[in-house]
């Protein structure tokens, strides 16, 4: 029967060897032992004996060649012997018992919030508080998609949101159970307020604003919005976030917009307001509002996150706010309600329609002076009909 | 009640085992009239004879080489290496003979050798006498490494050490011998590979071994002042690892301090941290933070206390920790 | 014409070693009165089953079946000749060149060979029943195990004996001084065996050491013998003669056995890189087999016939190796893990059972 002799690897990890010299030909009978060849290795000059009893059928290779070890050498016939039993052991096999890890990846239902660094770190910024988020990934881990839902204030699949009542006798009082919603409102607003922020206050004259807004059949907020990107071209800042020990400067303007729900406080996205007109921006406006009350808020809209948001606290009669930072966000804007008041102009007292633009900022970002700054270009710009006449329709 | 010290618990640990066992021998170098230069061995040649408890001559690779051809003898070895870092000459005979022979005689013969040696540093002392050789060790296959903190669990762990067929390196921390408790000694404390709670807490873990467990129970007193609720770990073990403390310790608290006298480079304080994150990475709030001597030969006695984490330092970094 | 003198080698010089048979086979010392002739004749048979053995080791290896194989022809006599002396129960502690001593203390051929086909570490045999301990590769180690091994005999108050073998250059290493030092202060019954073959590696006697290595044992207490090691009669009185001194309490000996490694330190080694053809074939004249046979015939204790025989034999149980070696397998992936411990922990438990599931894939 045929045996193939391949290449020995002769010294400790070598990858070849050259034939120097056949001591045998084609069609020999051959001793075990016998010299078969003699090869050059990195090392030395080596005399390879023959492994078997036999008739050299084959001689692989002609002399200079270089043989790889493993590859055939020298093809054999040689008389079929039966295989001796080998003995492999020595009277101490162990009987194989490969146990199961025990199991390392106990599901916790309860206990502290799973997420990966990462989910971790974006929760913070965003101002989430990881416990009270619901995990929906592997082993009810946080993922980046819970966070999003929690600060678009969204209920999260799957999850019963109402608390157990607790009855309580005798106390004269009443408990009320509070929503998903309101939940992560009270979460966000909590560690918001954390943040070094104040409030800057100026009194706008609006009868320019007032006019020009009519002129384009639009609310007031759109014209504030597009007046308020203009701003941010020589006030960047406006738009940046503290991230540690830098500040973050982003291009496009993405306002949160402050809109009041059944089911609480939500703050939809107007994308890339820097790009828009007027028109386009009360389009989307409607659009956000409209879609936040009834539940239906498009994909894009959810995953967006605020740069700078605005709050229209005029539209339920507050004449100045002091709002709570949007997460994300270093400036939120707050345009109180436009009325008639008694204004000084010229040295007398006149009647004008005026609001209170209210300017909180994070105080890590921006000081008061660049604050007051800002919010004085903003309020010139929309005390100024040319000014008004310049943004983008 | 009695009250031990290490050092005492140690000796009655090894008088027990010397009277459970009469294959038990213990040598090495003045541990016998002289009872051991920290006294570990007080009195055991006396009670014993000088067949059973013996002085060598100054030969640590001898000493370990012969426990080795004892043990094919039949002869259950305890053997001294008088400093930490004066067994670096048995480096050799550990490394390459008592943790392989098992293996390469597949399974027909056991090292049942308990290597003892005073380690690590606090006392003041010369150069070379206040090493942690604890991860050579610890890195050895075939090895088990065990660190007692207190007197009676001195005596558990070194009891369990020479009872285990399989060769175990005790590293006794010298700076502890002469801390004091009270109690029953008693080997039904857990074995080999088991660590321990000392104090509970949800805010953060401290795990220390030897020496540096009592400085992260002070720490964990003072970070109580401060709020902060530290759990403190005594791993007691470092081969094998008490990977399921770990883990829950982990799971539990978000946050792991490590403390260790070794220099922080491949410290063990890496392993630890490895594998709380392999086994718990989406539990971790803050990165695992290593309190360490630093990447240098260990100081003189004058700059020691710069050189081992104190209470302060342990006590700063897990507020660093909380906070991020 | 009278042959010349043939020159022996280098670091033979010195202090006269004990003979019994010249190099020409002529009788200059006391033949042992303790060795029958049925006896003699077993002496010459073991090194002739051990050469033909080593020969057919070589083999093996250029053929692939061995990873890498140390021979030891030149050293028969020192090695037949001190086993011989040794009793049934008393100890060996080998280095990686004893195969002979092996064989003699029963130790399976194939079994011993699987450290050099690379299935196994050097123990898969069994030590205790066989008394040969585990092939041991770090130079000298094996002499402080030795040394506590009869350390541990003579607390138990036997009289067994332990025999530990090393080369020249393991004379060097920390691990002889310490085991020889523990051996003297202790007065343990160990034979401290060295074959200076003249080699370590690369390296000559001449710059392993400045002393004669005998002479070292005065210094720890105990006698040294310098002895013609490829003179097996020689070696079987010295060896003999220590082992019984031991046996009886009078503490250990020091032999250093003077031999020649006729081969490359392995088939790893290029031998010619350091020392030349002709030095080589000079050594061949003092040759222990050809010594031994010479007086056997001529003492009328051995025929041409036995002399056949030995070959006959020889070729045949080497030929019975080479198939027990040829057919040994790799052991399968598990045993990588099932004798590290005797206790597991479970941490090493799920880190195997990690390991076998990656082996599955």
């Amino acid at each position: 029967m045929e045996r193939i002799f391949a290449m020995p690897d002769l010294g400790e990890g070598l990858e070849e060897g050259r034939i120097v010299e056949w001591l045998v030909g084609e069609g020999e009978d051959v001793a075990l032992n016998q010299p078969l060849v003699e090869v050059e290795t990195a090392k030395a000059a080596v005399e390879i004996p023959s492994p078997f009893a036999g008739k050299i059928v084959v001689l692989h290779g002609a002399v200079d060649a270089d043989v790889p070890v493993g590859s055939p050498l020298i093809t054999f016939d040689v008389e079929a012997v039966p295989a001796p039993v080998p003995d492999t052991d020595d009277g101490e096999l162990r009987t194989l018992s490969i146990s199961a890890p025990p199991s390392t990846q106990e599901r916790r239902p309860t206990g502290p919030a799973k997420a990966t660094p990462p989910v971790r770190k974006h929760a913070k910024e965003l101002g989430i508080d990881i416990e009270t988020v619901h995990g929906t990934g592997p082993d009810g881990r946080v993922t980046e998609a819970d966070i999003q839902r929690a600060a678009a204030g969204e209920q999260a699949p799957e999850r019963n949101g109402m608390i157990a009542v607790v009855a309580h006798q005798n106390v004269g009082s009443r408990l009320e159970p509070v929503g998903e919603v309101r939940r992560a409102i009270a979460a966000t607003v909590t560690t918001q307020a954390q943040i070094p922020q104040v409030t800057t206050f100026r009194t706008l004259d609006c009868t320019a604003l007032d006019a020009f807004r009519r002129g384009l059949e639009v609310s007031p907020l759109p014209v504030v919005i597009a007046a308020l990107c203009e701003t941010i071209r020589d006030h960047p800042l406006l738009n940046a976030k503290w991230l540690e020990d830098m500040i973050e400067f982003r291009d496009a303007v993405n306002v949160g917009l402050a809109v009041d729900t059944e089911r609480g406080l939500m703050v939809p996205v107007l994308q890339d307001a820097g790009r828009r007109s007027i028109d386009d921006i009360a389009a989307e406006i409607t659009r956000l509002a409209a879609a936040a009350r009834d539940d239906s808020l498009a994909l894009e809209d959810k995953l967006a996150t605020a740069t700078i948001a605005v709050s229209n606290t005029g539209s339920y009669g507050s004449e100045a706010g002091t709002p709570i930072l949007s997460p994300g966000t270093s400036v939120t804007i707050a345009l109180g309600v436009i009325q008639p008041r008694p204004l000084v102009i010229d040295g007398a007292v006149v009647a004008r329609l005026a609001a209170t633009l209210s300017m909180t900022f994070d105080h890590r970002v921006l000081d008061g002076a660049t604050a007051g700054r800002a919010l004085t270009d903003l309020v010139s710009l929309l005390e100024s009909p040319e000014r008004l006449g310049g943004l983008p329709r | 009640m009695t009250e031990w010290t290490l050092s005492r618990a140690l000796n009655e640990g090894l008088r027990d085992a010397l009277c459970a066992d009469d294959r038990v021998l213990v040598f090495g170098e003045d541990v016998g009239i002289s009872g051991g230069v920290f006294r570990v061995t007080d009195g055991l040649q006396g009670e014993f004879g000088d067949r059973r408890v013996f002085d060598t001559p100054i030969s640590e690779a001898a000493i370990v080489g012969s426990a080795v051809g004892l043990a094919f003898a039949g002869w259950r070895p305890v053997i001294e290496l008088q400093f930490d870092a004066f067994s670096y000459p048995a480096l050799e005979q550990i490394i390459d003979h008592v943790a392989k022979m098992r293996m390469r005689t597949r399974g027909r013969v056991d090292m049942p050798i308990t290597i003892r040696i005073p380690s690590f540093g606090g006392i003041k002392g010369k150069e070379h006498h206040g090493e942690s050789p604890e991860t050579y060790y610890a890195h050895t296959a075939g090895l088990k490494v065990v660190v007692p903190s207190t007197p009676l669990d001195g005596y558990a762990l070194l009891r369990h050490a020479i009872a285990d067929p399989d060769p175990v390196v005790v590293l006794e921390p010298k700076a502890r011998y002469w801390t004091k408790e009270e109690g029953d000694l008693t080997t039904e404390a857990p074995g080999i590979g088991v660590g321990r709670v000392l104090r509970d807490g949800g805010d953060v873990t401290l795990v220390a071994y030897g020496s540096m467990v009592a400085r992260a129970a002070d720490a964990a007193t003072q970070l109580a002042d401060a709020g902060i609720e530290a759990r403190v770990v005594d791993l007691r073990s470092l081969s094998p690892l008490d990977d399921d403390l770990l883990r829950r310790c982990a799971e539990e608290t978000g946050r792991i301090v490590v403390v260790h006298e070794a220099p922080r480079h491949v410290g063990f304080g890496a392993e630890i941290a490895a594998r709380a994150m392999e086994l718990a990475f989406d539990s971790l709030a803050a990165p695992i933070a290593r309190v360490t001597g630093w990447d240098a030969p260990y100081p003189p006695a004058s700059l020691e206390d710069g050189y081992l984490p104190s209470v302060d330092r342990i006590v700063a970094i897990t507020k660093e920790t909380v906070a991020y | 014409m009278a042959q010349p003198h043939p020159q022996p080698p280098a670091h033979w010089s010195g202090s006269e070693p004990r003979r019994i048979l010249a190099p020409d086979g002529s009788v200059v010392g006391p033949i042992p009165e303790d060795l029958d002739p049925a006896a003699l004749r077993k002496l010459y048979r073991w090194m002739v089953v051990a050469r033909r053995l080593d020969r057919e080791c070589i083999a093996l290896q250029r053929q692939g079946e061995l990873t890498v194989y140390p021979g030891h022809e030149g050293q028969e006599a020192a090695q037949v000749g001190s086993a011989w002396a040794l009793g049934s129960d008393d100890f060996v502690w080998p280095t990686f060149r004893e195969l002979p001593v092996a064989l003699m203390r029963g130790v399976d051929a194939v079994q011993y060979l699987q450290y050099h086909r690379g299935t196994w570490h050097g123990g898969p045999y069994d030590t205790r029943a066989t008394r040969f301990g585990p092939i041991c590769i770090p130079i000298s180690t094996q002499i402080a195990h030795a040394a506590g091994y009869a350390l541990g005999r003579q607390l138990d108050g036997s009289d067994d004996v332990t025999i530990a073998y090393f080369g020249d250059g393991a004379t060097s290493e920390g691990d002889f001084h310490e085991g020889a030092n523990l051996a003297g202060v202790r007065r343990l019954p160990l034979v401290l065996f060295c074959q200076n073959n003249g080699w370590a590696i690369s390296v000559p006697t001449a710059s392993q050491t400045a002393g004669e290595i005998w002479q070292r044992a005065e210094g720890y207490g105990f006698p040294g013998v310098r002895v013609d090691g490829n003179d097996v009669l020689a070696v079987y009185a010295a060896t003999r003669e220590a082992v019984d001194r031991a046996r009886a309490g009078g503490g250990p000996t020091l032999i250093e056995a003077l031999t020649y490694r006729i081969g490359a330190h392995s088939t790893a080694d290029d031998a010619r890189r350091y020392r030349a053809d002709p030095d080589v074939e000079a050594a061949r004249a003092f040759d222990p087999i050809p010594r031994f046979r010479t007086w056997l015939v001529g003492a009328g204790h051995a025929d041409d016939a036995f002399i056949t025989s030995c070959d006959e034999e020889a070729g045949a149980f080497a030929l019975t190796v080479r198939e027990g070696v040829v057919a040994t397998p790799a052991p399968p992936a598990e045993w990588a893990f099932d004798w590290v411990y005797a206790e597991p922990p479970v941490t090493f438990e799920r880190m195997r059972a990690e390991a076998l599931a990656m082996e599955r894939r």
